[in-house]
């Protein structure tokens, strides 16, 4: 044991803790301390971040036993609850408030990371430049946000501190006018900060708007609302899954496939069992044999059952070999290390192009797997998509020139920095509740019930807050080992992934190759289009079918061709989704169309180079417009029948000028002086484009629920089953119902996600949570806004003079009457729940949308190539996007700023591969990088409003498609730099070497 | 596992057989589960640097920040690679020694070190090693050893070049040029392998081309999941003639 005494948050403590124990662990587990967070174990992420002496480290790679001696702060120690009830406050520090103002918090998992890294530059630098707070963050990843905002917020917050004047975030700020001018000057937008200067400090955090022609402005609705989780997170509250203590609770832990592929030929676990402190092991042999597929998605699911709990096989390093529930972490590795298991190893298929062969080993053999549609074990397909629309042959016969390649996505990870992590117990009525970080919280019980024998109505999934999860948790990936472990046991087992775990044993974005055929006339017109996909799903087929169909449907649905063409469109999608022995492949933001644009979007810069035409004009004579019908919809529909679905907004000409104007394309694009770094010949600019689409939710099936009660005081329960991730959907949900209710938003109390306690939601996914779960939001604030008009009525009418219901308006907390009179919602409250005809006001509303309406964008990227090594610099990417009304700018420009960051890595930089036994190259952060603070290229985001008919506000959805068009757009610019023509993704300095070196050779030749 | 934190070096190296040393935590902690016994050497004296005119002692327990801290007493481009050796958080904590002692030749400052010529001063045969004799002895590890400084020429001038996937991403291929005391320029290469290569150290007017051909030589075998070894010869004979080219200029 290690004594050790430190003044913690200004006390001085002393604790006695086993020589091994982390300063994490100690933070944690001993103190209680839940705003420290784990995010790895090797220091890379910075979650974990506390002051030690007040300088920041990372407390995941410090034994306690270090600070003895020493001083910690976390983030307990910064500001408090400005309004605790009788008791004084000193209320938020001032980075804590200006995080909450600048919309610095989306999943909030970073936040107390930040706020202390933050508070030690602050402390010691009062007037930091934007790169000293860069440097801050630098040890902080957030892969949520892309910096700007937590970056201003601490700019903002050293304003305050140093007494200078900061103006409230209001707005929207709309674009300049010279960015949608027909004639504009091509002059770049003025900035919008002014950092210091005459004692005024704006922050810049808002992005530009254009607004639809007659859109009406509203209370709530299109205005930055601070985000209405923002407090608990930015005082690190404990709000996440792990952030809770059980008496008794158990630790579980997995003992993973050394092999690729192997049969289990027996597994000895009488050691583990004998070890003191092991309270359960469990093998295949114990637990029940159920086929199932941990993909998240509804009833039934579109694709195989493939799936069980533990299998007598193994078919990726890294798959299930047995489960472990012990006192804590250290017993359940030991015991771990005394299971022996012999295996039989078998041949192990590594590469997609193998999987179909004739004579290709069998992946899939048991007699359980449940066929989906196309999926066919005996040839290790999971699915198989066959689409042609139109005539593709006649198309290909009527073009002037064929383009073909082939091109190549990698398998990249969602790196969300709250690893997979859920918390099982039984209640005191027997029934097993299971608090996960999951994005699917009500398809989760559905699919855990078979697994487990139990009942769903004998299962209670609770969504606590999530520290982001970008499709890689919406997957039923671990909750069904705690269960099993809870079952066996009969006691609390929290299971948590390490980040090592997340990268061998989780969800991954589906690596293709994807090979394009089109057909185009000399002016452009494309006569037909063909991709062909190959998917490697790895060992199971989770959300193989869905993720590869929506790479076709998406983003070969954008260029429809020009004149009759556009009449009648030609487009081929094929595609076969093999099974391989690597870690599966799943969903991840995007799900399966960031891969499509790939190579759609450098086809595209290729035909235009090769014809000569101008890119943007190329690429929007060809686009899909507003009116027209979505070529795909009567093709494809997620494995369900297709329904024929017109397109009725699209700005994407809009978003193609305003991007244009902003990067000032024209000044840049052809133009050779801007091309050249003077004084530097090595180095090369370049401008690239493209243009993309992604869809809203899945019509005709996603559906969403919410119901909302009024209070004594004239607040409303607003309960949802949408998952907020990070997102900010639990504010823009509750904005729309505080629009319809006539209420701020700090009225309405949102609780999402509970299976016990609120109504249905399939779950966040398919960006759908804004446009479907809104419009359900809507609906029940209608119900209730028209018992609050019916009450209003009766309480102001009088004797002489009768109020009309349908006259009355809800506005600032009151009901008002055509002649002016009013009554508060409180006093309404009052009177329905305790004076007269008392009844609980009450609404209940669910949609499900006939339409998917897509989003459509225009992302531009610049960048400057070492010519000599094929290094790129990204320097800067601006992104124009049509997500219809924007309900809370904050938020919305947040999905932009985060996730144009994360298809940057995608870019350039993420790439999971595996050496020839199937092992992982990638099992931390460092070696796989995702972008830190101090390395971001300039990020700037444009909306272009449309009014979606289909929803109450007009919104479609804005968080998938900032990943679709940065890697081509990108892969465009390198191309227009200096001629590298990479058509594998990421575009890493070697492949750029090797196009520039081809190119060399073929300019050579010629 | 068993704590210790020694309140002298000859403490210290009276219990350093068996133990392992902990300097700022970061290498250790994530394996601490399989340590016997740690020795943490905060309370030694290591943790400062001198100056000197041909000279730099570093103890052996400097924090990587406190080089950054004091940027103005080392050439801009060194600032750089500890920089780029890894971010703030772990720069607060992590020591000079540790990372001499476990990083692998992906490491920026190490290639620098190598440029400047690092000794490192062990414990306790008091011997003092060339870098290159030292990365021999710890992947031997046949004695225990404890180090006390890390001593560099003072370079007249340095001068660094990376290439990575991105700004701050780990380096594929990194150079390092450094104008020594005696008129002599050091030279390293980094990106690959368990450690970084130093490469013969050249005179003010050596022919270029020949220093490239030896860069690329060097790194003729160096390929990994990372990169080939075709480009890392390739960009390896680039970068060494620009930061030659910088200290030269």
């Amino acid at each position: 044991m290690s004594s050790i005494h430190i003044v913690l948050n200004g006390a001085s403590v002393s604790i006695d803790v086993p020589g091994e124990t982390s300063l994490l662990e100690l933070l944690r587990e001993h103190f209680g301390l839940f705003g420290v967070k784990h995010g790895c174990e090797t220091g890379e992420c910075g979650a974990c971040t506390v002051l030690l002496d007040g300088r920041p480290v990372n407390s995941c790679v410090m034994l306690a036993a270090q600070v003895d001696g020493h001083s910690i702060t976390t983030i307990e120690a910064i500001g408090e609850q400005p309004h605790p009830g009788w008791k004084e406050s000193a209320g938020l520090h001032p980075l804590q408030q200006a995080f909450v103002e600048t919309g610095a918090i989306q999943c909030g998992y970073c936040t107390p990371a930040m706020i202390l890294a933050s508070k030690a530059l602050l402390d010691r630098e009062p007037d930091p430049t934007e790169a000293q707070v860069r440097e801050a963050l630098s040890g902080v990843l957030c892969r949520c946000t892309g910096y700007i905002k937590p970056v201003q917020a601490v700019l903002r917050a050293a304003a305050v501190m140093r007494g200078e004047t900061v103006p409230p975030i209001s707005g929207p700020i709309p674009a300049p006018p010279e960015l949608f001018a027909p004639d504009a000057p091509l002059t770049a937008p003025e900035p919008e900060v002014t950092p210091g200067g005459e004692g005024l400090m704006l922050t810049a955090v808002m992005p530009r708007i254009k607004t639809a022609p007659g859109s009406e402005p509203r209370s709530v609705i299109g205005h930055p609302e601070p985000k209405v989780d923002a407090l608990k997170l930015v005082q690190g509250n404990p709000a996440f899954t792990a952030d809770m203590e059980l008496r008794g609770m158990l630790v579980a832990k997995v003992l993973h496939s050394p092999h690729a592929h192997a049969r289990i030929k027996s597994i000895d676990v009488s050691r583990a069992r004998a070890l003191p402190g092991v309270a359960a092991v469990l093998t295949w042999q114990d637990i029940p044999r159920v086929a199932y597929s941990t993909a998240g998605q509804s009833d039934p699911i579109p694709g195989p059952l493939d799936t069980f709990s533990l299998d007598h096989k193994v078919r990726f390093v890294g798959d299930r070999v047995a489960f472990v529930a012990a006192e804590n972490e250290a017993i359940a590795e030991q015991a771990l290390d005394l299971i022996e298991v012999e295996y039989e190893p078998l041949q192990a298929i590594l590469d997609p192009e193998e999987a179909m062969l004739p004579d290709a080993v069998r992946i899939h053999e048991e007699t359980e797997y449940v066929d989906f549609a196309d999926s066919d074990p005996s040839r290790n397909l999971a699915a198989e998509i066959r689409i042609d629309i139109g005539d593709v042959e006649r198309g290909f016969e009527q073009a002037d020139r064929i383009f073909e390649s082939t091109y190549h996505v990698p398998k990249v990870q969602q790196a969300h920095i709250e690893p997979h992590v859920a918390i099982t117990y039984w209640d005191e009525d027997d029934r097993l509740v299971i608090r996960t970080s999951t994005q699917v919280p009500f398809h989760a019980r559905r699919i855990l019930a078979p697994v487990l024998n139990l009942p769903p109505k004998r299962i209670r999934v609770i969504k606590p807050r999530i520290g982001g999860g970008f499709g890689g948790k919406q997957e039923v990936l671990i909750e069904d080992v705690a269960a099993h472990l809870t079952i066996a046991t009969g006691r609390p087992v929290r299971y948590e992934y390490t980040r090592a775990e997340e990268f061998f044993a989780a969800r991954s974005r589906h690596p293709m190759k994807l090979t394009m055929k089109t057909g185009v006339k000399l002016d452009g017109t494309i006569t037909a289009n063909e991709m062909r996909a190959l998917s490697d799903t790895g060992a199971y087929g989770c959300h193989a079918l869905t993720v590869t169909g929506n790479t076709g449907h998406k983003a070969m649905a954008l260029y429809v061709g020009d004149g009759p063409f556009r009449e009648s469109p030609n487009i081929r999608f094929y595609a076969d989704i093999v099974y391989t022995n690597t870690p599966p492949s799943g969903a991840y933001r995007g799900y399966g169309v960031p891969q499509g644009y790939w190579a759609v979007e450098r086809h595209m810069e290729r035909i235009a180079r090769e014809l000569g035409l101008d890119p943007i004009k190329l690429r929007l004579k060809n686009a899909l417009r507003a009116g027209e019908l979505h070529p795909f919809s009567t093709a494809w529909s997620e494995g369900r029948e297709p329904r024929p679905e017109t397109i009725n907004t699209n700005g994407l000409e809009d978003c193609a000028k305003a991007g244009s104007q902003a990067i000032d394309w024209p000044a840049k694009f052809n133009q050779p002086e801007w091309h050249a770094v003077p004084g530097k010949p090595h180095l090369r600019r370049g401008i690239g484009v493209a243009l993309v689409m992604q869809g809203t939710a899945i019509p005709y099936l996603d559906m969403g629920g919410a119901s909302i009660k009024i209070n004594d005081d004239g607040s409303f329960n607003l309960l949802v089953g949408a998952t907020d991730l990070g997102t900010g959907s639990d504010t823009v949900l509750a904005q729309q119902a505080a629009e319809v209710l006539g209420v701020p938003v700090e009225d309405v109390i949102t609780y999402s996600s509970d299976t016990d306690f609120t109504p249905f939601d399939k779950g966040a996914y398919a960006s759908s949570t804004t446009y479907i779960s809104g419009a359900a939001v809507v609906r029940a604030a209608q119900q209730v806004a028209d018992r609050l008009r019916s009450r209003a009525a009766n309480m102001l009418s009088t004797e002489t003079a009768a109020v009309d219901a349908g006259e009355i308006r809800l506005h600032d907390r009151q009901a008002w009457s055509p002649d002016g009179r009013s009554v508060s919602l409180a006093e309404i409250a009052l009177n329905a729940l305790h004076h007269e005809d008392q009844e609980q006001i009450m609404g209940i509303g669910s949609y499900v949308s006939p339409v998917s309406p897509p989003p459509f964008a225009a992302q531009f990227a610049e960048v400057t190539v070492d010519v000599e090594t094929g290094a790129v610099t990204v320097d800067r990417l601006v992104m124009a996007v049509d997500a219809g009304v924007i309900i809370n700018p904050l938020t919305a420009s947040g999905q932009v700023e985060g996730g144009m960051t994360q298809a940057l890595g995608y870019a350039v930089c993420e790439e999971m591969r595996y050496d020839e036994a199937g092992r992982p190259r990638e099992t931390n952060l460092s070696d796989y990088h995702i972008f830190a603070a101090h390395e971001m290229p300039e990020l700037e985001t444009i909306f272009i409003e449309t009014v979606e008919p289909s929803h109450p506000f007009g919104v479609k959805a804005v968080a998938e498609i900032p990943m679709d068009g940065v890697a081509p757009a990108v892969g465009n610019a390198v191309q227009d730099a200096c001629g590298a023509d990479v058509l594998d993704a990421p575009v890493t300095p070697e492949r750029v070497w090797r196009a520039l070196h081809s190119a060399l050779s073929q300019k050579e030749d010629a | 596992m068993q704590y210790h934190r020694p309140e002298s070096l000859k403490e210290a190296l009276k219990l350093l057989q068996n133990s392992q040393l902990l300097g700022g935590g970061t290498t250790l902690t994530p394996v601490r589960h399989q340590l016997g016994t740690v020795l943490d050497l905060q309370e030694l004296d290591l943790g400062g640097f001198t100056l000197q005119n041909d000279a730099i002692q570093f103890g052996a327990g400097l924090r990587l920040q406190a080089i950054i801290d004091a940027s103005g007493s080392f050439p801009p481009h060194f600032i750089q690679a500890v920089r780029h050796e890894t971010a703030l958080n772990m720069r607060n904590a992590a020591t000079l020694a540790g990372l001499v002692v476990s990083a692998d030749g992906r490491s920026p400052l190490l290639t620098v070190l190598a440029a400047m010529d690092a000794k490192v001063k062990l414990e306790p045969a008091g011997e003092q090693l060339d870098l290159a004799v030292f990365f021999k002895r710890r992947s031997e590890r046949t004695e225990p050893f404890l180090i006390t400084e890390i001593e560099t020429c003072n370079p007249g001038r340095l001068s660094y070049e990376m290439v990575a996937r991105s700004p701050m991403d780990r380096p594929i291929v990194c150079s390092c040029a450094a104008l020594r005391p005696d008129g002599r320029i050091g030279l390293a290469l980094g990106g690959f392998g368990e450690h970084p290569r130093s490469l013969p150290t050249a005179e003010r007017g050596a022919d270029l081309e020949e220093i490239s051909q030896a860069a690329s030589a060097a790194y003729a075998q160096a390929g990994d999941a990372y990169a080939s070894a075709e480009y890392r010869s390739a960009v390896a004979a680039i970068l060494v003639k620009r930061v030659m080219e910088e200290v030269l200029a």
